[in-house]
């Protein structure tokens, strides 16, 4: 896989990994996303953008996951904390350790969002998706997901606050 | 005049707007009454009013129930406000607010950390494996094959998706059961009547009796009439070697004749869960077809092979 296939890996993975939480779920998942994307690429036009379209191919493999991962329950659960081997190394280790500990706390202030509300930031924020861009794929009109996106980023904001009250603040 | 009534023409007679009737009889009570003097004193002097402080949560309470929660509002222009798009006027009102407002100055520090924090979330590395798993499953193969495969999967996955397909099926199969062996030009007409005599034993009968016990004897006889007829016709190597192959079919034949009746005993087994005498069975099977297996291969039959290696005419 080239360069820009692992770009796009390091990207699905971390997109899967939002949804379920666990690196090894996330890892097949990320699998199966691909494989999807792979037999799909008939259908994606030149004329729109490849970075919505690919993320509504994962999201809708996602929600499928989580369908039928709500009938048949893993075995086992693993916490966040166990650890998702994050990508950026662009800062030196103390920087990077403060960070890691931010992406960590603000990983499990995710998982206590609502769902709608921890898509609209995956979407926005992580992702980068436009407002236009993520009214299409959601369907929904683009004057709420302006309210919801704001709504769910004072809603994480608010609930890292209660987790952590002197989150980003000089130690 | 009563006290009640001084004290409702008390605020006139400050004021100076009672009649002259009014004020003779205000200033008898005044002479009359010391408490009512003191009333008067008072309310003519300087209002003495102790200082309270407002609860701190007054200015909050007010702005809340006239025009909605502030910091609710505040925290809606907030994630603008970070991202820079928020009108001029509209930010100096969330800055005034913030100023006073801890929580949403809190707020609005771990909005702005989040722009920053957030899209570094979009990258994480899966292991090694990833993309070797990912290749092998995305590896394109003979496109035409796989196309006609999948195209005859769906149209086999679709016709047994039908209701109807186990009915449907089941009709077929009796039509052609009836075809095969139930018309009287059919040359398979009397197959289901001989099969079910071979395996049927008539009462009183002991199941070594049934037709099928005397199955390894007619092979036996009929190994060893055709060996015997037509061996002898064949000279060399390979007639000697035939007949030595036939002694070994005949003693692996009589080795195994009890094969049969441990495989009717095994099927009753089966029938009735009786899995102790099934282990048995099997184990006396595994007997029998040891004991074929040590015949066949004797050293007698390597001896053969290498007696007809040895007679082969070299040049």
């Amino acid at each position: 896989m080239g360069g820009a296939g692992a770009q796009v890996s390091i990207r699905i993975y971390g997109f899967a990994f939002h949804y379920v939480h666990n690196q090894d779920e996330a890892r097949d998942l990320a699998q199966d996303i691909f494989v999807r994307i792979y037999r799909r690429l008939g259908t994606f036009q030149g004329n729109q953008a490849f970075l919505p379209w690919m993320l509504r191919v994962a999201r809708n493999v996602c929600i499928d996951h989580l369908r039928r991962r709500t009938t048949r329950p893993p075995r086992s659960d693993r916490r966040v904390e166990d650890g998702c081997e994050l990508a950026d190394s662009r800062r030196n280790p103390q920087e990077q350790t403060i960070s890691l500990d931010r992406r960590r706390l603000i990983q499990r202030a995710l998982r206590r969002l609502s769902r709608q509300n921890r898509e609209m930031i995956l979407l926005k924020d992580i992702q980068g998706l436009n407002l236009r861009e993520i009214a299409d794929l959601l369907a929904v009109p683009l004057g709420t997901v302006k309210s919801r996106s704001s709504r769910a980023r004072v809603e994480l904001a608010r609930t890292i606050l209660g987790m952590d009250p002197s989150y980003g603040c000089a130690p | 005049m009563s006290c009640r009534t001084f004290e409702a023409l008390l605020a006139g007679h400050l004021d100076g707007r009672l009649s002259p009737t009014a004020r003779r009889r205000f200033q008898e009570h005044l002479a009359d009454c010391p408490r009512c003097r003191a009333l008067e004193a008072a309310a003519r002097g300087p209002l003495q009013v102790p200082a309270m402080k407002p609860p701190a949560n007054l200015v909050a309470s007010v702005l809340e129930r006239t025009s909605g929660r502030v910091c609710g509002r505040a925290q809606a222009l907030l994630c603008e406000r970070v991202d820079g798009s928020l009108a001029a006027m509209e930010g100096d009102l969330v800055a005034g607010h913030m100023a006073s407002c801890a929580e949403c100055m809190a707020v609005a520090r771990v909005l702005s950390l989040l722009r920053e924090d957030l899209p570094s979330l979009c990258r994480a590395t899966p292991d090694a494996r990833f993309c070797r798993d990912v290749l092998a499953r995305t590896r394109p193969l003979d496109r035409r094959l796989v196309r006609r495969l999948r195209r005859w999967y769906e149209d086999s996955m679709s016709l047994l998706r039908r209701p109807r397909f186990a009915l449907e099926a089941a009709y077929i199969g009796a039509a052609v059961l009836a075809l095969v062996f139930g018309t009287p030009f059919s040359p398979l007409r009397e197959t289901p009547r001989r099969a079910l005599a071979l395996v049927q034993v008539q009462p009183g009968q002991a199941p070594e009796a049934s037709p099928l016990a005397g199955v390894p004897a007619r092979v036996t006889a009929w190994t060893r009439s055709g060996w015997e007829t037509g061996g002898p016709r064949v000279a060399g190597p390979l007639g000697i070697l035939k007949n030595r192959l036939s002694s070994h079919f005949l003693r692996a034949a009589g080795a195994g004749q009890q094969l049969p009746s441990h495989g009717r005993q095994l099927g009753a087994a089966l029938v009735h869960l009786d899995f102790p005498r099934t282990w048995a069975t099997l184990a006396a099977m595994g007997a029998d077809l040891g004991a074929v297996w040590k015949e066949l291969t004797t050293p007698e039959h390597q001896e053969t092979h290498q007696e007809a290696k040895d007679m082969t005419p070299r040049n």
